[in-house]
């Protein structure tokens, strides 16, 4: 009699004690972190204007914040990838990149690849960029979802910025690609780095095209100004094509430097005259300083009319199919003591205002 | 003696069946609100009760309604304060301040109303825009039938797939997936460019995909005040976010708006 009581007691205890919602066991020096997810809304402070933004649960462990692969990856429009051979390996691809992280590892590997066609042999040059390194807090599953360093995953995969809103309490994320939950398109194809990666000064004469390297696309910030994004680097794989042609069409297939790429937040933010939503912080636009350059684009995007079309923003936009710098806006500069040729490509100012 | 022993079983089963009773009624009684809400809980009694708060503006009473939510924008950014996230971390800087929840609701507040007119929150109205959850959970599926399958069948699969591509083109499939140091630049080795020629002719072929799928519903509250959902100055787009995140509606995300655009002249 007795041992059916206590059977039946414990029976009910099991019972009880499995309809208790179930309680989330996260180590003691892990607490939770709001990570906001923004646009570029502008401006020239410390961090841009939010736009568009929204929120997700992240943690921070040991002082150190962390997101979940999933939900980094469904707000900036990248694909979650397991390796088949390696289900360790837990892939981020966006924009023709992958990154790659371990878990229970703190090493990181980044590739992007992508060809440039030879304006001289009209044949294909196939690029690798790689990059590897380590982040400080190991990739890792919590209560069975996987979790990504920040910082290394937003900063990797082409975020403008990631920084601490004290404020708020909030980790930020801006990135172009930000559309509160659903995230705008971007079909192009892009290369990125920063001095987050180990040994990234050695890689500035790495080779983007056949004749640019990555240094004369990067940021050209002081690091004692900009110590996490002094260097920064998002471009455009359409960019380094246009570079290319406007070389080997425009320039007697010589040599010139572009005089801007890439521009970080804090660099556009201080630089005289930029716009605060500038084509540069997102990879999809470069300078060149010659007048020539830009007065035979010009010429290119006239066609057989005297001016190219008048764009909004301040831009000239190309009144021909296929030219042969593929160039689709420049800037104006009328009324400019000098010239200088600012070449952007599609999606131009207007279909691309706030996006990426 | 077998009276006592009756007696002594009859007190134990008494209590046992006293705990059992606790437990089980404790157990019923917590989880009753939830069963409950989740049924009979509507949206619109969580947007009515930020209404009610704004218009009110006290916060301090009413600051229970906006625990652990994100606060939203603050009206004057200039105001705030931010650095890069990994500078923060390493000065010991995160999650060491607290969110002044009353100053910036009542600057929310008080935006509204410089806008809109004094009685912007009491003239307010609202649509309800569903939109997908940011936080999602994995869901593998199989690409010809759209059936959802586990996480393992679908790596069994895609092993599978590589491992039949990788002998009709004869190569090794794990060096497909090799992440050893590679040379960055131009790819000059020929093995290396025939395999990445490989991946890319037979990728988007994959049998399986894993997916990113909503697990709450999330909803996008616009907001018009005294008819209008832009101000004379260019603001616009004002909103809130709810969710039933925790299995009943409630506040998700604070007050935003969009900042007026400004055309650019150029860009240099």
């Amino acid at each position: 009699m007795r041992k059916i009581f206590y059977l039946l007691f414990f029976s009910l205890l099991t019972i009880t004690l499995i309809n208790i919602p179930s309680i989330d066991r996260v180590e003691a020096s892990t607490t939770n972190q709001v990570i906001r997810f923004s646009n570029i809304g502008g401006g020239t402070g410390s961090e841009p204007y939010l736009y568009n933004s929204t929120t997700v649960e992240g943690l921070n462990v040991n002082g150190k914040t962390l997101v979940k692969l999933t939900d980094i990856a469904n707000i900036l429009g990248a694909t979650i990838y397991i390796n088949p051979y390696n289900p360790s390996e837990w892939d981020l691809k966006r924009n023709g990149q992958t990154l790659g992280f371990f878990v229970g590892d703190t090493f990181y590997y980044y590739i992007s690849n992508y060809y440039i066609i030879d304006p001289a042999s009209q044949s294909n040059d196939y690029y690798s960029i790689y990059f590897n390194g380590y982040t400080d807090v190991a990739t890792q599953t919590i209560n069975g979802t996987k979790y990504v360093r920040l910082t290394t995953a937003a900063n990797q995969i082409g975020a403008l910025l990631v920084s601490w809103n004290s404020t708020s309490q909030e980790a930020r994320v801006f990135d172009w690609r930000v559309n509160g939950t659903t995230p705008l398109n971007d079909n192009n194809k892009y290369v990125v780095g920063g001095p987050w990666l180990p040994d990234w000064s050695s890689e500035s004469s790495t080779h983007l095209s056949d004749h640019f390297v990555i240094g004369e696309f990067t940021d050209h910030s002081s690091s004692s100004v900009n110590p996490s994004y002094y260097s920064q680097l998002k471009m455009s794989v359409n960019q380094l094509q246009s570079i290319e042609n406007v070389r080997y069409y425009y320039n007697n297939n010589s040599s010139f430097t572009p005089t801007s790429g890439f521009r970080s937040w804090y660099k556009n933010a201080h630089t005289s005259g930029s716009w605060d939503k500038s084509f540069h912080m997102r990879g999809r636009a470069w300078d060149a300083g010659e007048d020539w350059l830009y007065d035979k684009v010009y010429d290119e995007f006239s066609g057989s009319s005297s001016k190219p079309i008048y764009s909004d923003g301040g831009f000239w936009r190309t009144r021909v199919t296929n030219g042969l710098s593929q160039g689709y806006e420049i800037e104006r500069m009328e009324g400019k003591s000098s010239k200088w040729l600012h070449l952007q490509r599609t999606p131009g100012y207007d279909e691309a205002r706030l996006g990426p | 003696m077998g009276k006592v022993i009756t007696m002594k079983l009859t007190k134990k089963i008494f209590i046992l069946f006293l705990l059992s009773t606790i437990i089980i009624g404790g157990s019923i009684v917590l989880s009753l609100p939830i069963t409950a809400q989740k049924n009979t809980d509507d949206p619109s009694n969580i947007i009515n009760k930020y209404l009610e708060v704004m218009t009110t503006g006290n916060f301090e009473k009413d600051m229970a309604f906006f625990a652990n939510v994100p606060v939203g924008m603050k009206p004057y950014i200039t105001q705030t304060y931010s650095l890069p996230l990994e500078e923060a971390e390493k000065k010991g800087l995160v999650q060491k301040g607290k969110v002044d929840y009353v100053s910036i609701l009542n600057e929310q507040r008080d935006f509204v109303i410089s806008l809109f007119g004094e009685d912007a929150w009491l003239n307010t109205e609202y649509s309800l825009e569903k939109v997908n959850s940011p936080e999602v959970k994995e869901q593998w599926i199989e690409k010809s039938t759209k059936k959802i399958i586990s996480e393992e069948t679908g790596l069994s699969k895609l092993k599978n797939y590589w491992d039949k591509i990788s002998e009709k083109e004869g190569i090794n499939p794990e060096e497909l997936f090799s992440h050893s140091k590679l040379a960055s630049g131009k790819i000059t080795n020929e093995k290396a460019l025939k395999l990445k020629k490989i991946k890319d002719k037979y990728q988007d072929n994959e049998p399986v995909e894993l997916q990113l799928v909503p697990f709450y519903e999330l909803y996008k509250v616009n907001l018009t005040f005294n008819g209008a959902d832009t101000a004379e100055t260019g603001e616009s787009n004002f909103y809130f976010y709810i969710s039933n995140k925790h299995d009943k509606w409630s506040m998700f995300d604070g007050l935003h708006w969009n900042i007026p655009f400004e055309e650019p002249t150029g860009d240099i």
